[in-house]
Protein backbone atom coordinates (compact mmCIF):
# COMPACT_ATOMS: atom_id res chain seq x y z
CA UNK A 1 0.00 0.00 0.00
CA UNK A 2 2.94 2.57 -0.33
CA UNK A 3 1.60 5.94 -1.17
CA UNK A 4 -1.94 5.23 0.06
CA UNK A 5 -2.86 8.46 2.09
CA UNK A 6 -2.72 7.38 5.70
CA UNK A 7 -5.76 7.78 8.25
CA UNK A 8 -4.86 11.23 9.69
CA UNK A 9 -4.04 12.76 6.18
CA UNK A 10 -7.53 12.70 4.96
CA UNK A 11 -8.82 15.11 7.86
CA UNK A 12 -6.03 17.62 7.17
CA UNK A 13 -6.99 20.94 5.88
CA UNK A 14 -4.89 23.57 4.42
CA UNK A 15 -5.40 27.44 5.18
CA UNK A 16 -3.77 29.20 2.79
CA UNK A 17 -2.41 32.60 3.86
CA UNK A 18 -1.94 35.36 1.04
CA UNK A 19 0.53 38.21 1.01
CA UNK A 20 -0.67 40.65 3.92
CA UNK A 21 -2.91 38.21 5.50
CA UNK A 22 -2.84 36.19 8.74
CA UNK A 23 -4.32 33.08 10.24
CA UNK A 24 -4.57 31.36 13.62
CA UNK A 25 -5.84 28.26 14.56
CA UNK A 26 -6.02 25.66 17.35
CA UNK A 27 -7.61 23.01 15.00
CA UNK A 28 -4.41 19.90 14.91
CA UNK A 29 -6.10 19.18 11.61
CA UNK A 30 -5.11 22.15 10.39
CA UNK A 31 -1.63 23.48 8.24
CA UNK A 32 -1.09 26.68 7.50
CA UNK A 33 0.67 27.84 4.22
CA UNK A 34 2.11 30.53 2.77
CA UNK A 35 3.79 30.73 -0.71
CA UNK A 36 6.71 32.59 -2.68
CA UNK A 37 7.73 34.66 0.19
CA UNK A 38 10.17 36.52 -1.82
CA UNK A 39 11.46 40.77 0.13
CA UNK A 40 7.97 39.60 2.12
CA UNK A 41 8.43 38.14 5.71
CA UNK A 42 6.35 35.17 7.09
CA UNK A 43 6.33 34.83 10.86
CA UNK A 44 4.89 31.55 12.18
CA UNK A 45 3.95 31.24 16.05
CA UNK A 46 3.38 28.17 17.88
CA UNK A 47 2.13 27.28 21.43
CA UNK A 48 2.54 23.69 22.32
CA UNK A 49 0.70 23.33 25.37
CA UNK A 50 -2.19 25.30 23.65
CA UNK A 51 -1.46 23.68 20.81
CA UNK A 52 -2.23 27.16 18.93
CA UNK A 53 -0.23 28.30 15.39
CA UNK A 54 -0.38 31.15 13.52
CA UNK A 55 1.38 32.95 10.37
CA UNK A 56 1.67 35.99 9.08
CA UNK A 57 3.03 37.01 5.31
CA UNK A 58 3.43 40.88 5.51
CA UNK A 59 4.67 42.67 2.27
CA UNK A 60 5.97 46.06 3.75
CA UNK A 61 7.28 47.17 7.55
CA UNK A 62 5.49 50.24 8.12
CA UNK A 63 2.03 51.62 7.80
CA UNK A 64 2.52 55.24 7.89
CA UNK A 65 3.02 54.80 4.08
CA UNK A 66 -0.75 54.29 3.67
CA UNK A 67 -3.11 54.44 6.70
CA UNK A 68 -6.23 54.16 4.69
CA UNK A 69 -4.49 50.44 2.71
CA UNK A 70 -3.51 49.40 6.73
CA UNK A 71 -7.07 49.72 7.68
CA UNK A 72 -8.45 47.88 5.15
CA UNK A 73 -5.89 44.76 5.44
CA UNK A 74 -3.54 45.18 8.74
CA UNK A 75 -1.20 42.35 7.89
CA UNK A 76 -0.03 44.14 4.62
CA UNK A 77 2.57 45.80 7.40
CA UNK A 78 4.11 44.43 9.97
CA UNK A 79 4.11 47.17 12.28
CA UNK A 80 -0.38 46.61 12.32
CA UNK A 81 -0.16 43.05 11.63
CA UNK A 82 1.96 41.59 13.96
CA UNK A 83 -0.15 42.74 17.00
CA UNK A 84 -3.13 41.65 15.50
CA UNK A 85 -2.25 38.22 15.18
CA UNK A 86 -0.71 37.97 18.20
CA UNK A 87 -4.39 38.97 19.91
CA UNK A 88 -5.63 36.53 18.15
CA UNK A 89 -3.38 33.62 19.09
CA UNK A 90 -3.72 34.95 22.54
CA UNK A 91 -7.33 34.69 22.15
CA UNK A 92 -6.60 30.92 21.56
CA UNK A 93 -5.42 30.96 25.06
CA UNK A 94 -1.85 30.43 23.34
CA UNK A 95 0.59 32.42 25.95
CA UNK A 96 2.91 34.58 25.16
CA UNK A 97 6.11 33.34 27.30
CA UNK A 98 5.24 30.04 25.57
CA UNK A 99 5.43 30.95 21.68
CA UNK A 100 8.19 29.82 19.94
CA UNK A 101 8.86 31.87 16.76
CA UNK A 102 10.11 31.08 12.89
CA UNK A 103 10.93 34.01 10.59
CA UNK A 104 11.46 33.44 6.93
CA UNK A 105 11.68 35.64 3.76
CA UNK A 106 13.37 39.06 3.23
CA UNK A 107 15.12 38.18 0.03
CA UNK A 108 16.84 40.79 -2.52
CA UNK A 109 18.10 40.71 -5.97
CA UNK A 110 20.78 38.78 -6.88
CA UNK A 111 23.25 41.43 -7.56
CA UNK A 112 23.83 45.41 -7.72
CA UNK A 113 22.43 47.94 -5.32
CA UNK A 114 18.91 47.22 -4.17
CA UNK A 115 18.18 50.71 -3.38
CA UNK A 116 14.42 50.18 -2.27
CA UNK A 117 16.07 47.37 0.36
CA UNK A 118 12.46 46.45 1.18
CA UNK A 119 13.58 42.71 1.87
CA UNK A 120 16.22 44.44 4.49
CA UNK A 121 13.43 46.72 6.36
CA UNK A 122 10.99 43.87 6.82
CA UNK A 123 12.79 41.97 8.40
CA UNK A 124 14.57 44.71 10.83
CA UNK A 125 10.81 45.68 10.89
CA UNK A 126 9.87 42.25 12.53
CA UNK A 127 12.72 41.35 14.38
CA UNK A 128 12.39 45.20 16.17
CA UNK A 129 8.67 43.87 16.98
CA UNK A 130 9.32 40.30 17.94
CA UNK A 131 12.10 41.83 20.49
CA UNK A 132 9.61 44.20 21.86
CA UNK A 133 6.75 41.32 22.26
CA UNK A 134 9.38 38.94 23.90
CA UNK A 135 8.85 36.39 21.62
CA UNK A 136 11.48 33.43 21.72
CA UNK A 137 12.48 33.08 17.95
CA UNK A 138 14.04 29.25 17.79
CA UNK A 139 14.83 29.57 13.89
CA UNK A 140 14.94 32.39 10.92
CA UNK A 141 15.81 31.54 7.55
CA UNK A 142 15.83 35.45 5.50
CA UNK A 143 17.78 37.49 3.31
CA UNK A 144 19.83 35.77 0.10
CA UNK A 145 17.66 35.32 -2.98
CA UNK A 146 15.38 32.92 -3.01
CA UNK A 147 11.77 32.52 -2.41
CA UNK A 148 10.12 30.47 -0.02
CA UNK A 149 7.27 28.86 0.98
CA UNK A 150 6.59 27.52 4.38
CA UNK A 151 4.02 25.31 6.45
CA UNK A 152 3.02 24.75 10.06
CA UNK A 153 1.21 21.62 10.95
CA UNK A 154 -0.75 22.89 14.08
CA UNK A 155 -1.25 19.66 15.46
CA UNK A 156 2.32 19.22 15.74
CA UNK A 157 4.24 22.12 15.64
CA UNK A 158 6.15 21.18 12.62
CA UNK A 159 7.51 23.77 10.26
CA UNK A 160 8.48 22.73 6.75
CA UNK A 161 10.32 25.48 4.33
CA UNK A 162 10.53 24.63 0.90
CA UNK A 163 13.17 26.89 -1.32
CA UNK A 164 14.38 25.75 -5.08
CA UNK A 165 17.72 24.90 -3.03
CA UNK A 166 15.68 22.10 -1.04
CA UNK A 167 12.76 21.30 1.68
CA UNK A 168 13.99 21.16 5.39
CA UNK A 169 11.67 20.14 8.40
CA UNK A 170 11.72 20.95 12.04
CA UNK A 171 9.69 21.28 14.56
CA UNK A 172 8.69 24.55 17.09
CA UNK A 173 7.06 22.13 19.92
CA UNK B 1 22.24 30.09 -32.07
CA UNK B 2 22.23 33.67 -33.09
CA UNK B 3 19.53 35.80 -31.63
CA UNK B 4 18.17 35.98 -35.43
CA UNK B 5 18.28 32.58 -36.38
CA UNK B 6 15.95 31.80 -32.77
CA UNK B 7 13.56 34.58 -34.27
CA UNK B 8 13.62 33.36 -37.59
CA UNK B 9 12.70 29.51 -36.64
CA UNK B 10 8.99 30.21 -37.47
CA UNK B 11 8.55 26.52 -36.66
CA UNK B 12 8.91 27.17 -33.14
CA UNK B 13 7.55 30.83 -32.38
CA UNK B 14 4.18 31.36 -32.15
CA UNK B 15 2.33 33.53 -35.00
CA UNK B 16 2.34 37.38 -34.77
CA UNK B 17 -0.38 39.03 -33.58
CA UNK B 18 -2.47 40.90 -35.90
CA UNK B 19 -4.36 43.13 -34.09
CA UNK B 20 -1.90 44.43 -30.90
CA UNK B 21 0.81 46.35 -33.11
CA UNK B 22 -1.69 48.37 -35.42
CA UNK B 23 -3.77 49.01 -32.11
CA UNK B 24 -0.48 50.72 -30.40
CA UNK B 25 0.29 52.20 -33.79
CA UNK B 26 -2.97 54.08 -33.98
CA UNK B 27 -2.82 54.75 -30.08
CA UNK B 28 0.33 57.07 -30.81
CA UNK B 29 -1.84 59.16 -33.01
CA UNK B 30 -3.70 61.76 -31.65
CA UNK B 31 -6.78 62.22 -33.85
CA UNK B 32 -7.57 58.33 -33.18
CA UNK B 33 -11.45 57.97 -31.88
CA UNK B 34 -13.42 55.08 -31.16
CA UNK B 35 -14.50 54.27 -33.90
CA UNK B 36 -10.93 53.55 -35.36
CA UNK B 37 -10.39 51.22 -32.55
CA UNK B 38 -13.84 49.48 -33.11
CA UNK B 39 -13.12 48.96 -36.78
CA UNK B 40 -9.64 47.41 -35.86
CA UNK B 41 -11.19 45.19 -33.06
CA UNK B 42 -14.03 44.03 -35.17
CA UNK B 43 -11.03 42.24 -37.81
CA UNK B 44 -10.36 39.64 -34.98
CA UNK B 45 -13.76 37.40 -33.81
CA UNK B 46 -11.77 36.08 -31.39
CA UNK B 47 -10.35 39.44 -29.73
CA UNK B 48 -13.58 40.64 -30.00
CA UNK B 49 -15.26 38.19 -28.03
CA UNK B 50 -12.62 38.31 -25.36
CA UNK B 51 -13.28 42.35 -25.05
CA UNK B 52 -16.70 41.23 -24.61
CA UNK B 53 -16.32 38.46 -22.18
CA UNK B 54 -14.51 41.20 -20.09
CA UNK B 55 -16.17 43.79 -20.19
CA UNK B 56 -18.97 42.33 -18.61
CA UNK B 57 -17.08 40.52 -15.95
CA UNK B 58 -17.05 41.09 -12.34
CA UNK B 59 -13.81 43.27 -12.38
CA UNK B 60 -15.82 45.84 -14.44
CA UNK B 61 -19.40 45.47 -13.63
CA UNK B 62 -20.99 47.33 -16.14
CA UNK B 63 -24.89 49.08 -14.88
CA UNK B 64 -26.24 47.24 -17.71
CA UNK B 65 -24.73 44.25 -20.12
CA UNK B 66 -22.25 45.25 -22.57
CA UNK B 67 -23.02 43.63 -25.80
CA UNK B 68 -21.11 45.07 -28.48
CA UNK B 69 -18.00 46.79 -29.09
CA UNK B 70 -19.51 50.54 -29.18
CA UNK B 71 -21.05 49.58 -25.80
CA UNK B 72 -17.81 48.73 -24.55
CA UNK B 73 -15.95 51.86 -25.45
CA UNK B 74 -19.11 54.06 -24.46
CA UNK B 75 -19.45 52.37 -21.30
CA UNK B 76 -15.36 51.56 -20.14
CA UNK B 77 -13.70 54.29 -22.28
CA UNK B 78 -11.16 53.80 -25.17
CA UNK B 79 -8.70 53.97 -22.09
CA UNK B 80 -9.70 50.77 -20.55
CA UNK B 81 -10.94 48.98 -23.69
CA UNK B 82 -7.35 49.66 -24.64
CA UNK B 83 -6.37 47.89 -21.60
CA UNK B 84 -8.73 44.82 -22.16
CA UNK B 85 -7.44 44.36 -26.24
CA UNK B 86 -3.91 44.15 -24.40
CA UNK B 87 -4.73 41.44 -22.16
CA UNK B 88 -7.05 39.40 -24.21
CA UNK B 89 -4.38 39.35 -26.69
CA UNK B 90 -1.17 38.96 -24.61
CA UNK B 91 -2.83 35.84 -22.92
CA UNK B 92 -2.73 33.62 -25.48
CA UNK B 93 1.31 33.97 -25.64
CA UNK B 94 1.90 34.30 -21.53
CA UNK B 95 -0.69 31.77 -19.93
CA UNK B 96 1.35 28.47 -20.83
CA UNK B 97 3.90 27.32 -18.62
CA UNK B 98 7.67 27.71 -19.46
CA UNK B 99 9.06 24.32 -17.99
CA UNK B 100 12.53 25.00 -18.66
CA UNK B 101 12.46 28.11 -16.27
CA UNK B 102 10.37 26.73 -13.88
CA UNK B 103 7.78 29.02 -14.42
CA UNK B 104 4.14 27.13 -13.55
CA UNK B 105 0.79 27.93 -16.38
CA UNK B 106 -0.26 31.20 -15.80
CA UNK B 107 2.17 32.71 -13.73
CA UNK B 108 4.24 34.32 -16.66
CA UNK B 109 0.74 36.46 -17.44
CA UNK B 110 0.44 37.07 -13.73
CA UNK B 111 3.89 38.25 -13.49
CA UNK B 112 3.66 40.66 -16.60
CA UNK B 113 0.20 41.78 -15.45
CA UNK B 114 1.58 42.65 -12.47
CA UNK B 115 4.73 44.40 -14.57
CA UNK B 116 1.81 46.45 -16.23
CA UNK B 117 -0.04 47.32 -13.27
CA UNK B 118 2.92 48.86 -11.91
CA UNK B 119 3.53 50.24 -14.76
CA UNK B 120 0.76 52.28 -15.54
CA UNK B 121 0.99 54.24 -12.13
CA UNK B 122 4.75 55.06 -12.57
CA UNK B 123 5.76 55.65 -16.01
CA UNK B 124 2.54 57.59 -17.05
CA UNK B 125 4.34 61.01 -17.21
CA UNK B 126 7.27 59.16 -19.00
CA UNK B 127 5.18 59.09 -22.54
CA UNK B 128 2.61 60.56 -24.35
CA UNK B 129 1.00 57.91 -25.83
CA UNK B 130 -2.01 56.53 -23.76
CA UNK B 131 -1.48 52.88 -23.05
CA UNK B 132 1.85 52.64 -23.53
CA UNK B 133 3.16 51.55 -20.58
CA UNK B 134 1.18 49.34 -19.91
CA UNK B 135 1.46 47.77 -23.32
CA UNK B 136 5.54 47.14 -22.51
CA UNK B 137 4.58 45.76 -18.56
CA UNK B 138 2.48 43.11 -20.52
CA UNK B 139 5.21 41.94 -22.92
CA UNK B 140 8.22 43.36 -21.21
CA UNK B 141 9.11 39.20 -20.75
CA UNK B 142 7.70 38.08 -24.33
CA UNK B 143 11.55 36.96 -25.02
CA UNK B 144 11.37 33.89 -22.03
CA UNK B 145 8.53 32.42 -24.68
CA UNK B 146 11.01 32.39 -27.57
CA UNK B 147 13.90 31.54 -25.60
CA UNK B 148 11.73 28.46 -23.89
CA UNK B 149 10.57 27.15 -27.58
CA UNK B 150 14.14 28.01 -29.18
CA UNK B 151 16.37 27.25 -26.70
CA UNK B 152 14.93 25.82 -23.58
CA UNK B 153 17.71 23.38 -22.95
CA UNK B 154 20.20 25.66 -22.55
CA UNK B 155 18.80 26.42 -18.94
CA UNK B 156 20.36 24.03 -17.01
CA UNK B 157 23.60 25.59 -17.77
CA UNK B 158 21.95 29.23 -17.63
CA UNK B 159 20.39 28.28 -14.31
CA UNK B 160 23.93 26.73 -13.03
CA UNK B 161 25.56 30.01 -13.62
CA UNK B 162 22.80 32.00 -11.87
CA UNK B 163 23.14 30.16 -8.96
CA UNK B 164 27.33 29.90 -9.07
CA UNK B 165 28.32 32.47 -10.07
CA UNK B 166 25.74 34.71 -8.68
CA UNK B 167 24.80 36.05 -12.06
CA UNK B 168 21.08 37.61 -12.83
CA UNK B 169 19.23 35.68 -15.41
CA UNK B 170 19.84 38.33 -18.36
CA UNK B 171 23.63 38.31 -18.21
CA UNK B 172 23.78 34.59 -17.17
CA UNK B 173 21.81 34.58 -20.57
CA UNK B 174 23.72 36.60 -22.46
CA UNK B 175 27.08 34.24 -21.18
CA UNK B 176 25.92 31.60 -22.23
CA UNK B 177 24.60 32.37 -25.39
CA UNK B 178 25.39 35.53 -26.57
CA UNK B 179 22.00 37.17 -26.36
CA UNK B 180 19.17 37.58 -22.87
CA UNK B 181 15.63 37.06 -22.99
CA UNK B 182 14.79 41.28 -23.27
CA UNK B 183 16.90 41.02 -26.88
CA UNK B 184 15.39 37.87 -27.98
CA UNK B 185 11.67 39.55 -26.78
CA UNK B 186 12.70 43.13 -28.75
CA UNK B 187 13.34 41.32 -31.95
CA UNK B 188 10.30 38.99 -32.13
CA UNK B 189 8.19 42.31 -31.13
CA UNK B 190 9.98 44.01 -34.08
CA UNK B 191 9.08 40.96 -36.48
CA UNK B 192 5.76 41.48 -35.52
CA UNK B 193 5.44 45.02 -36.89
CA UNK B 194 5.26 46.72 -33.21
CA UNK B 195 6.38 50.52 -33.20
CA UNK B 196 9.89 51.03 -31.75
CA UNK B 197 8.25 52.00 -28.57
CA UNK B 198 7.45 49.12 -27.36
CA UNK B 199 10.59 47.09 -28.84
CA UNK B 200 13.17 49.05 -27.80
CA UNK B 201 12.49 50.38 -24.30
CA UNK B 202 11.78 46.18 -24.05
CA UNK B 203 15.04 45.62 -24.92
CA UNK B 204 17.22 47.92 -22.92
CA UNK B 205 15.02 47.35 -19.65
CA UNK B 206 18.19 45.53 -17.96
CA UNK B 207 20.44 48.19 -19.04
CA UNK B 208 18.02 51.41 -19.16
CA UNK B 209 21.10 53.81 -19.09
CA UNK B 210 21.97 52.54 -21.82
CA UNK B 211 19.17 53.24 -24.03
CA UNK B 212 18.46 55.90 -26.75
CA UNK B 213 17.15 59.04 -25.26
CA UNK B 214 13.70 58.58 -26.11
CA UNK B 215 12.93 55.76 -24.71
CA UNK B 216 15.55 56.06 -21.60
CA UNK B 217 12.46 56.67 -18.94
CA UNK B 218 10.69 53.70 -20.20
CA UNK B 219 12.79 51.51 -19.97
CA UNK B 220 13.94 52.23 -16.40
CA UNK B 221 10.49 52.24 -14.75
CA UNK B 222 10.28 48.91 -16.61
CA UNK B 223 13.69 48.12 -14.68
CA UNK B 224 12.18 49.13 -11.48
CA UNK B 225 8.23 47.33 -12.10
CA UNK B 226 9.66 44.31 -12.91
CA UNK B 227 11.18 44.16 -9.44
CA UNK B 228 7.86 45.71 -7.72
CA UNK B 229 6.69 42.44 -9.52
CA UNK B 230 8.62 39.94 -7.30
CA UNK B 231 7.67 42.20 -4.43
CA UNK B 232 4.31 41.09 -4.55
CA UNK B 233 5.34 37.33 -5.00
CA UNK B 234 4.67 37.90 -9.09
CA UNK B 235 7.84 36.46 -10.34
CA UNK B 236 7.40 32.95 -10.53
CA UNK B 237 10.70 30.64 -11.58
CA UNK B 238 13.91 29.62 -10.54
CA UNK B 239 14.97 33.31 -11.67
CA UNK B 240 12.82 35.15 -8.94
CA UNK B 241 15.49 37.01 -7.94
CA UNK B 242 18.08 36.91 -10.12
CA UNK B 243 17.63 40.57 -11.11
CA UNK B 244 20.57 43.06 -11.19
CA UNK B 245 19.09 46.68 -9.74
CA UNK B 246 20.93 49.62 -11.35
CA UNK B 247 20.62 52.47 -9.13
CA UNK B 248 19.26 55.75 -11.12
CA UNK B 249 17.43 53.74 -13.68
CA UNK B 250 14.82 55.38 -12.68
CA UNK B 251 14.10 58.49 -10.56
CA UNK B 252 10.86 57.64 -8.17
CA UNK B 253 10.21 58.27 -4.22
CA UNK B 254 10.45 54.79 -2.10
CA UNK B 255 7.35 55.38 -1.28
CA UNK B 256 5.59 56.98 -4.49
CA UNK B 257 7.19 52.90 -5.73
CA UNK B 258 5.63 51.41 -2.83
CA UNK B 259 2.21 52.55 -2.83
CA UNK B 260 2.43 51.68 -6.32
CA UNK B 261 2.80 48.41 -5.65
CA UNK B 262 0.34 47.80 -3.01
CA UNK B 263 -2.34 49.25 -5.57
CA UNK B 264 -1.15 47.02 -8.08
CA UNK B 265 -1.73 44.51 -5.81
CA UNK B 266 -5.09 45.32 -5.38
CA UNK B 267 -5.71 45.52 -8.77
CA UNK B 268 -4.10 42.23 -9.92
CA UNK B 269 -6.28 40.22 -7.49
CA UNK B 270 -9.51 41.49 -9.01
CA UNK B 271 -8.35 41.13 -12.83
CA UNK B 272 -6.90 37.73 -11.78
CA UNK B 273 -10.55 36.41 -10.68
CA UNK B 274 -11.87 37.84 -14.25
CA UNK B 275 -9.34 36.46 -16.68
CA UNK B 276 -9.43 32.65 -14.67
CA UNK B 277 -5.60 33.04 -15.51
CA UNK B 278 -3.98 29.83 -15.43
CA UNK B 279 -7.53 27.95 -15.49
CA UNK B 280 -7.57 27.42 -19.44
Amino acid sequence: MSGAPTLPSLFQQRVVVGVGDLAVSNNGNVNLSTFALGSCVGIIVYDKEAKVGGLIHIMLPDSTLSPEKAQKQPAMFADTGMPIMFRNLCGLRAERRRMRAFVAGGASVISGSDMFKIGERNILAVKKLINALGIQVVKADVGGVNNRTIHLNVGTGEVTLKTPLGTSKFSLA
Amino acid sequence: MTVEELIQNTDTLPPAPEVLPKLVKIMKDPDTDANDIVQLISTDAAIMAGVLKLSNSGAYSPPSPVTDLQDAVAMLGIKEVYRIVNLVSSGDYLDGALPSMDIGKGSLWAHSLAVALIMDQIAKDATDTEGLPYTLGLLHDIGKLGMHLGCGEQYVDIFKKVETERLSLDKAESQTLGFDHALAGSKMLEQWSFPEEVYLPIRFQYNPIEAPEAHRKLAGALHVANWGAAVIGCNDGRDSWALDMIEGAFEIEPSQLEIAILTAREQLEKARRALAVGAN
